[in-house]
């Protein structure tokens, strides 16, 4: 009891010391769970518009079609696949795609371009291309010779909604097929690539065009926890049996993952320089400190405080102001991140950057806005490694402090 | 260059930096890692930046691209440069180039048996390309040459692994001719390239510019790019060749508009380097600051005595400024030599990070990256370490004015 | 009779093996009995203030032994040594060396805090203590407020509060005017008469080496005088 007053006094009596490392210990905490929390929430964000742009969350296909992406190795039953889909719970829900290359022709221009059937009600529910829609209307079950294109490639095919224009593409009996289309509605995804080179059409138009009747090149899953994603993925690969390939967004997307962690990497470089600086500083006050005190530490030692009690007093000097700065950074951190998750920052309010020049250059989705990722457990953690910061910092001191012989101590000047 | 009552305050500093050595070392640390964390960050960084410019402008468009007027905006081959020997005349009469390549490039739909996706054909003329950006360097795979009879082609190695082929492969290239009539070509895939250029790496392939030519009927090029021997010229040689060209149609576009979002990456980095190393400082000088005043308060009898045998205050306030300079500097000296010297290494030898180079390849880096070594990050550091150095002794010494020195000998202590 | 002190053959050699060695214990031999009033005195260097810290328990000996109580305490451990001192011994610093962010009163109740007494129980003694040295009106003052002589008894009262077995004070006099130095030195008799406490102290001031029953000459680290006063 005694020491723990003595520790409050201590840094009561030097007011000016202790609010500055408080607040320099304060500001990296509120630094530390803000920056962290923004690297998450944007990268989680930049993930989840990449999977849920198109790639979805899990994929099937035919085992043999990575390597060989022909017609010869295409999911040939369907109805029997989806029938097993059904009966897997954790399953939220699926869509079947068949994706191939057409040239898309007007009277002045012909480009190639991805041309892929979808079930328009469930593709809605796998991904984003329903929402992406920005003039016009989105596919239908009953549509037939209508096209939802990109608007960048309807941009350089010069067609507008209500153009015709035609496709020639490959069936999947190898024979030739083509036929005009009309475009009905043109989306953007913000991913450029994309929006420069797909077009969609109803899968039941296609399989009579392309004679593709229940057979499909994948079937796109959404499962109902991508935290347990890995898992599920197992097991509706145990489900479907060895013909099938399943594989989830960490693989299709490995690259775009990879990415998002060395840029975490990067930041955390950049971090590790400030507090490196931040926690030196603070080092130096506690180092000042006990220096200030070593006669005052001899006497105490003198007259039978034992040298784990002096430890324990520096240390709860110590504890007291992490406390209080872990305390006050982790509130403030705490509530500038749950703000930011509320009211991402955006990009053009920081510089003068167009978001969609930049992801065209990385062939990433633009995304304007860099939201914070609120999560009460992990700021909880990051206040716990700022705290024990802290306490490090007076472990040097007290290992010098412990050297010396109570008489050294008294007559240190 | 210290005439001797300098040479004695400089001795006495130095004395007493030894009496006290830990804290001294404390400082002396900080400095030297946290300059060396800012020197890495700095030179790592704008490695980087250089790198990715350099890879864009290398492969790409040059330090400055001639092209028609509409083709940035619609790569629509029918804007073309229908004579480029009248430019290239100019080009020869430049000074402060190094080299310039004529192009030609075409949107089209390349195949093999069972897949197909969009690609950036370009008509290069391999002897040329080779000077120019060294592509021969980028062969990874095969051979730097188009085979018998030109019907060779050199692609990107993203788009050979999305597309499985390999060398002596055949791919299928459809693209659209002057007359707007779909013509297609097969070609033997000779050498796969990894540029870290993601245009040439995800979308490209390179053929030879005559047959290319022959292809498409047009006897021209649609780009014109241009290295110069100083990256910083660009803007000059810009108008000199623009007003001498004297052409509306044609125009000439330097690195930093056709990839703003380089040039913009840039400036952001700087700007970020400026304002961490900024607060670095800010927090640095705090450190020294509370230093300084300590080992000045805990000396006041001792200016006191020097004081009454007749020292001016202004040069106890030396005294002090040089004690904190030998401490701060020892620090920036070291952290500069093994900041210097680890950019040094990095700079000659690379950080080999291969086992990333997927991820690196998204932001178009290569695996090893080569830092960059101003001889401005030194000095503007060693002000910086100045300028806090000061800054940190100004209340010290104003404290000790106050505190009177020369009247506390005789205060009983 | 076992002795109260028993210190043997001790030598204490500073900067051992450098140019500037030097010997500032050089084989002491020395049995104090319990209630005993014993100076040490001698002049600067003599290597009183280094007797008294080995006999503490507060530096440790180049050679020899120090039994205290029938505790050979040379032999104890950092830790052990710091509970011993805090049950047995009580020192009285010339510098005072007061904790300043403490007030008096928690001061002279510090080592008694420690120990776990009970807090009525510090409060009572305490008060009888600071009633003894007349600072029962500053109880509540931090030591910076008081004067030399006034915290000179707050050290004393710190030191005495916890009734040891033993009190060491190195020069306690030193920093006092000669009214207050006496006053100090009839308190350290009373205690030593009535509270049978075993006091120990050094000094070369003739007033306050006269108050002591057995007075201890060194010079150069070795006793060259121990005499008995009745």
């Amino acid at each position: 009891m005694i020491l723990l007053k003595m520790a409050v006094r201590e840094l009561l009596s030097h007011k000016k010391r202790s609010i500055v490392t408080l607040l320099l210990s304060a500001f990296s905490t509120a630094l530390f769970i803000f920056a962290n929390a923004l690297n998450n929430g944007s990268h989680n964000q930049l993930i989840r518009s990449s999977v849920e742009i198109y790639p979805g969350y899990m994929q099937v296909t035919n085992r043999a079609f990575e390597d060989n992406p022909s017609f010869d190795n295409l999911i040939f039953d369907i109805a029997n696949v989806k029938n097993r889909l059904q009966g897997i719970e954790e399953i939220n829900a699926s869509a079947v795609r068949f994706e191939t290359y057409a040239l898309y022709s007007t009277n002045e221009q012909s480009i190639g371009g991805m041309f892929t059937a979808i079930e328009p009600e469930n593709e809605a529910e796998v991904s984003r291309l329903k929402r992406s829609l920005v003039e016009g209307e989105y596919l239908t079950e009953d549509d037939t010779n209508a096209l939802y294109l990109g608007v960048e490639l309807a941009q350089r095919l010069k067609v507008g909604v209500g153009d015709t224009l035609s496709f020639i593409s490959t069936g999947a009996d190898y024979s030739f097929a083509a036929d005009n289309l009309v475009v009905k509605g043109l989306f953007k995804t913000k991913l450029y690539e994309f929006d420069n080179g797909s077009g969609f059409v109803n899968k039941k138009y296609f399989d009579e065009v392309m004679s593709s009747g229940n057979i499909a090149t994948h079937i796109i899953m959404s499962p109902t926890d991508i935290s347990q994603i890995d898992t599920i993925t197992l097991n509706v690969q145990k489900a479907l049996g060895k013909e099938l390939e399943v594989k989830n967004y960490k693989t299709t997307l490995e690259d775009l993952i990879l990415a998002m962690e060395i840029d975490t990497i990067f930041g955390y470089i950049t971090l590790g320089i400030f507090f490196i600086v931040i926690f030196f500083v603070i080092g130096i006050f506690a180092f000042l400190s006990v220096y200030a005190r070593i006669r005052q530490i001899g006497v105490l030692r003198a007259i039978g405080t034992t040298p784990s009690q002096v430890m324990g007093m520096l240390l709860i000097e110590a504890l007291i102001l992490g406390f209080l700065s872990v305390g006050l950074g982790g509130a403030a951190g705490a509530y500038a991140t749950n703000h930011y998750e509320k009211h991402p920052i955006e990009i053009a309010s920081l510089a003068d950057v167009d978001p969609e020049e930049y992801a065209k250059q990385y062939n990433m989705v633009a995304e304007v806005t860099f939201p914070a990722e609120y999560n009460p457990p992990k700021i909880m953690v990051e206040m716990l490694i700022m705290l024990l910061l802290n306490l490090l910092t007076v472990v040097y001191p007290i290992v010098i402090i412990n050297r010396f012989t109570p008489t050294e101590a008294i007559r240190y000047v | 260059m210290f005439n001797s009552t300098e040479r004695l305050y400089l001795k006495m500093a130095l004395l007493h930096i030894v009496r006290r050595k830990g804290r001294a070392a404390l400082i002396s640390v900080m400095i030297a890692i946290s300059l060396i964390g800012l020197l890495l960050m700095e030179g790592m960084y704008e490695g980087m930046m250089v790198q990715i410019t350099q890879n864009s402008i290398k492969t790409g468009s040059g330090t400055v691209s001639i092209q028609d007027k509409e083709f940035r905006s619609d790569n629509n081959i029918k804007y073309f440069i229908a004579k480029p020997q009248k430019i290239t005349e100019i080009l020869d009469a430049q000074e402060g180039i190094q080299s310039y390549v004529i192009r030609l490039s075409q949107r089209g739909l390349i195949a093999t048996a069972g897949y197909s996706q969009g690609v950036n054909v370009t008509g290069i003329d391999l002897e040329n390309e080779a000077l120019h950006s060294q592509l021969k360097n980028f062969i990874i795979k095969g051979e730097y040459r188009f085979g018998k009879r030109q019907r060779g082609a050199l692609i990107g190695y993203r788009l050979a692994k999305k597309l499985k082929v390999d060398i002596g492969k055949k791919v299928i290239v459809t693209m659209q001719d002057t007359h707007n009539e779909v013509v297609s070509v097969a070609l033997k895939i000779e050498g796969i390239l990894k540029t870290n250029n993601m245009a040439i790496d995800s979308n490209g392939l390179l053929m030879d510019i005559g047959r290319l030519r022959t292809l498409t009927g047009i006897e021209g090029a649609t780009e014109i790019a241009v290295l110069l021997n100083e990256q910083d010229d660009d803007t000059a040689v810009k108008r000199s060749i623009m007003s001498k060209l004297d052409d509306p149609k044609i125009t000439v576009y330097t690195y930093k508009e056709l990839y703003p979002s380089l040039h913009e990456g840039e400036a952001m980095m700087q700007t970020y380097s400026r304002i961490s190393s900024a607060f670095i400082f800010i927090v640095a000088t705090l450190g020294i600051f509370g230093v300084v005043l300590v080992s000045v308060l805990e000396r006041v009898r001792e200016f006191g005595i020097m004081m009454a045998i007749g020292t001016q205050f202004r040069d106890i306030a030396r005294l002090i400024i040089y004690e904190s300079l030998v401490i701060t500097m020892s620090g920036y000296i070291a952290g500069a030599l093994i900041g210097g010297g680890m950019l040094w290494y990095f700079k000659q030898y690379g950080l080999d990070l291969s086992g990333l180079s997927d991820a690196f390849a998204i932001f178009g880096m290569d695996s090893s990256i080569h830092a960059i070594l101003k001889i401005e990050y030194f000095t503007s550091a060693f002000l910086s370490v100045l300028v806090a150095t000061l800054a940190a002794t100004v209340i010290p010494i104003r404290t000790l004015k106050k505190r009177n020195p020369i009247q506390s000998i005789s205060e009983n202590t | 009779m076992m002795n109260f002190l028993t210190v043997r053959n001790v030598k204490k050699v500073f900067n051992e093996g450098s140019e500037n060695q030097s010997n500032a214990l050089s084989g002491i031999d020395l049995s104090i009995g319990k209630e005993e009033f014993v100076v040490i005195s001698g002049p600067s260097g003599s290597g009183k203030s280094t007797l008294l810290n080995i006999i503490g328990g507060l530096d440790t000996p180049s050679e020899g032994s120090v039994e205290l109580k029938g505790t050979v305490i040379t032999a104890l451990s950092e830790n052990d040594l710091a509970l011993f001192r805090r049950e047995n011994i009580g020192f009285v610093f010339q510098a005072y060396n007061l904790i300043p962010v403490l007030t008096v009163k928690e001061n002279i109740e510090y080592v008694m805090r420690l120990m776990g007494i009970a807090q009525s129980e510090c409060d009572a003694r305490v008060l009888e203590v600071a009633r003894e040295l007349d600072i029962d009106a500053y109880l509540n003052k931090l030591p910076d407020h008081l004067s030399g002589g006034q915290q000179q008894r707050v050290a004393v009262a710190r030191a005495v509060a916890s009734k040891p077995k033993l009190i060491l004070a190195d020069e306690p006099t030193a920093n006092l005017d000669t009214a207050n130095g006496e006053k100090l030195m009839e308190l350290m008799r009373r205690l030593n008469e009535e509270e049978k406490v075993t006091i120990i102290f050094s000094s070369h001031d003739p007033m306050v080496i006269s108050k002591a029953r057995r007075s201890i000459v060194l010079r150069d680290g070795e006793i060259i005088e121990d005499t008995l006063r009745s």
